[in-house]
């Protein structure tokens, strides 16, 4: 009888669990390639609710806001959209009525007037800033929850001070992964900005404008890569000069190779030289570098690996058998110890 | 009379598996991709007839399309009926041998249905990933493929024709082409058609992947033909010349990324060499001292072994 009730148990719960998944799935069909689509998932639904009105309270009190989010948090959110917290406030913005000015966050540098330009009901609505903060203040609440839960274990003084601690350690805690992850795309993005010139060569070889070049070039990239080709089409599209857009888009998101194409454009331009043959010897030029990178990089790390091996692997796994060799004998007496 | 002991019984249920398992991997074999794909055909024996219903049933519906999409995906050729009676026809050895060692029936049947349903998914994806790596390594070959018949003024169903004959080392791009030049025989754009049939057969493909960036030059074709030749050529070689970096990179490094796994494999098989041969070494190693010295040193060689990997990972 004992066996019996966590066996009814356990086969109770899994068929809730399989019947509200199975809601869930008929309710909300997979996509073609048969995952569900986030914003679908109940789990995200009810993350997106939670974190879009703790983004309208962090817009309404000011919490969790800070001096540079203004400035930077587009490029880094661009830069870097699949970590979690720019997941967070893609599911938090998903089917809501988003405000799409960044600079109202900062009231001193805005010219317009709040929510002059914005749709029907987006007057109040949060903008990116605000749901970062939202992100920001959920984290906080969570760890500050987890901190407060030691409370049987640690006494109601000490889990107050680990909860506070940990609140604190949640409003950084977006922001280091935000960070983090915008500084390894910026990494990786050196290393695949040559596919995007070899694109971009081809489309404008084939005699495709330089800002639908420029477009496809963006769709086949990562996203460091394409968010600068994206600014810059955008820039062209607004009448920039193409070396200048290509230059700056290329300082904001660190892509050197950028400026150089912006300077085959110029050139092309001026003296009527072959945009195509000189985007493909930058493209040449970048590889050859990335190679030689690669080496380097690869010949520093490999020594690096052989210590770990010859200080770490070795000695344990030699201790290891020599303790039991030394277990055995001790075991059958053939080592005394007093 | 003989009582059957569960080990018994389990190794039984284990052969029984396997033979089943292997006959229908062979039958599925033998009828092919196309003949295994269809519903199983009307029997005139009654319980054969009620089974194939069933079968298709659940074959037509969503969880079956669902389960036949992904096996497709992963170049599977069998129905998902069949499948999930090979699942099943593993998830019972694994059910025995846990019986066998003192667990209670349901909670055995759990254990192993859900073991099997897990391990049937990484072996899915496991298949899928390899066939995404697939299709990327063909890409070079692809690219080389299409601007040879561009650069000899062909269309682009006749470059589409031309690389479906050339390219047939990765079944999931010779998959790819066939739906392309389908797509193009129906009366299809034959500059879009190569990039959606690659969405068709692999919908995880990123489009960073050189097979998409392949199919987005091919689709160039149309605004200059020769031109769009000497860039796919041009993305060939960049493709081959980045795999060539990768590769040397990979031998500067592979020593080390072997020896970190191979220095704890063998030491692993001296201890268990030294262990079943010797009982008091044994006993010592399953008591207290000595047990959590060696889980310690076990789970500092495996962070280790993957932190030297991780460094030499170039």
């Amino acid at each position: 009888m004992n066996a019996v009730r966590p066996a009814l148990l356990s086969t109770g719960m899994l068929l809730i669990v399989l019947a509200l998944r199975t809601l869930a799935r008929s309710r909300h069909p997979p996509s073609a390639s048969g995952a569900a689509g986030a914003s679908g998932q109940p789990l995200a639904r009810i993350a997106g609710v939670a974190l879009w009105h703790a983004a309208r309270l962090a817009r309404r009190t000011g919490m969790c806001r800070h001096r540079t989010d203004a400035t930077d948090l587009w490029t880094r959110l661009a830069v870097a959209p699949r970590c979690w917290p720019a997941r967070f406030v893609t599911t938090a913005a998903r089917g809501r009525a988003v405000s799409l000015n960044l600079v109202d966050a900062e009231p001193g540098l805005s010219g317009a007037r709040d929510g002059a330009c914005l749709p029907r009901g987006g007057r109040r609505a949060p903008n990116l800033v605000d749901l970062l903060c939202g992100v920001r203040l959920c984290s906080a609440f969570a760890l500050g929850l987890l901190g407060a839960a030691c409370w049987p274990l640690l006494g109601p003084p000490a889990s107050a001070a680990l909860a506070t601690i940990s609140a604190a350690a949640g409003t950084v805690l977006p922001d280091l992964a935000l960070n983090r992850a915008a500084r390894s795309a910026a990494r990786s993005a050196s290393r695949d900005v040559a596919t995007a010139v070899d694109v971009l060569a081809a489309a404008t070889v084939a005699g495709l404008g330089l800002r639908a070049a420029l477009d496809l070039a963006a769709a086949h990239a990562p996203p460091p890569v394409a968010a600068a080709l994206r600014a810059s089409a955008v820039r062209l599209a607004t009448g920039a000069d193409p070396q200048a857009a290509l230059a700056t888009e290329a300082n904001r998101f660190c892509l050197p190779a950028l400026s150089d194409a912006g300077a085959a454009v110029d050139r092309q331009r001026r003296l009527g030289t072959a945009l195509g043959a000189e985007l493909r010897g930058i493209a040449t030029r970048l590889r050859a570098e990335q190679r030689v990178q690669t080496l380097e990089r690869a010949a520093r790390r490999g020594p690096l690996g052989t210590l770990v091996v010859a200080l770490v692997i070795a000695p344990v796994c030699l201790a290891a058998l020599t303790a039991c060799l030394v277990g055995g004998l001790v075991e059958s007496g053939g080592l005394p110890i007093h | 009379m003989t009582a059957v002991r569960p080990q018994q019984l389990a190794v039984a249920a284990m052969l029984a598996a396997v033979v089943l398992g292997g006959r229908e991997l062979v039958r599925a074999r033998r009828a092919g991709a196309g003949a295994s794909r269809e519903s199983p055909a009307p029997t005139s024996s009654f319980p054969r007839r009620i089974v194939s219903a069933i079968a298709c049933r659940y074959d037509s519906s969503s969880m079956g399309r669902r389960l036949a999409a992904t096996l497709w995906f992963a170049q599977i050729d069998l129905t998902p009926t069949r499948w999930r009676c090979l699942q099943l026809a593993l998830a019972l050895p694994v059910a025995t041998w846990l019986i066998a060692f003192g667990m209670g029936t349901v909670a055995a049947a759990l254990a192993g249905i859900s073991t099997t349903r897990t391990g049937g998914r990484l072996v899915l994806r496991l298949l899928r990933s390899r066939a995404r790596d697939a299709l990327d390594t063909a890409a070079p070959q692809l690219a080389r493929a299409l601007a040879t018949e561009l650069a000899a003024w062909g269309s682009g169903a006749q470059a589409i024709a031309g690389a479906l004959r050339r390219c047939t080392s990765a079944p999931a791009l010779a998959r790819s082409l066939e739906l392309a030049a389908a797509r193009v025989a129906l009366g299809g754009d034959a500059s879009t058609s190569l990039h959606r049939a690659l969405a068709q057969v692999e919908p995880r493909l990123t489009p960073t992947s050189p097979a998409v960036v392949v199919a987005a030059v091919f689709a160039l074709y149309r605004h200059d033909a020769a031109a769009t030749a000497a860039s796919l050529d041009h993305l060939a070689a960049a493709l081959e010349a980045e795999r060539s970096a990768r590769r040397d990179a990979a031998a500067a490094v592979g020593e080390v990324r072997m020896s970190a796994i191979a220095v704890p494999v063998i030491a692993a098989a001296t201890g268990a060499l030294l262990l079943s041969s010797d009982q008091a070494a044994l006993a010592a190693a399953l008591s207290f001292p000595l047990l959590p010295m060696l889980a310690a040193a076990v789970v500092m060689v495996v962070l280790a072994a993957v932190a030297a990997r991780r460094l030499a990972t170039p």
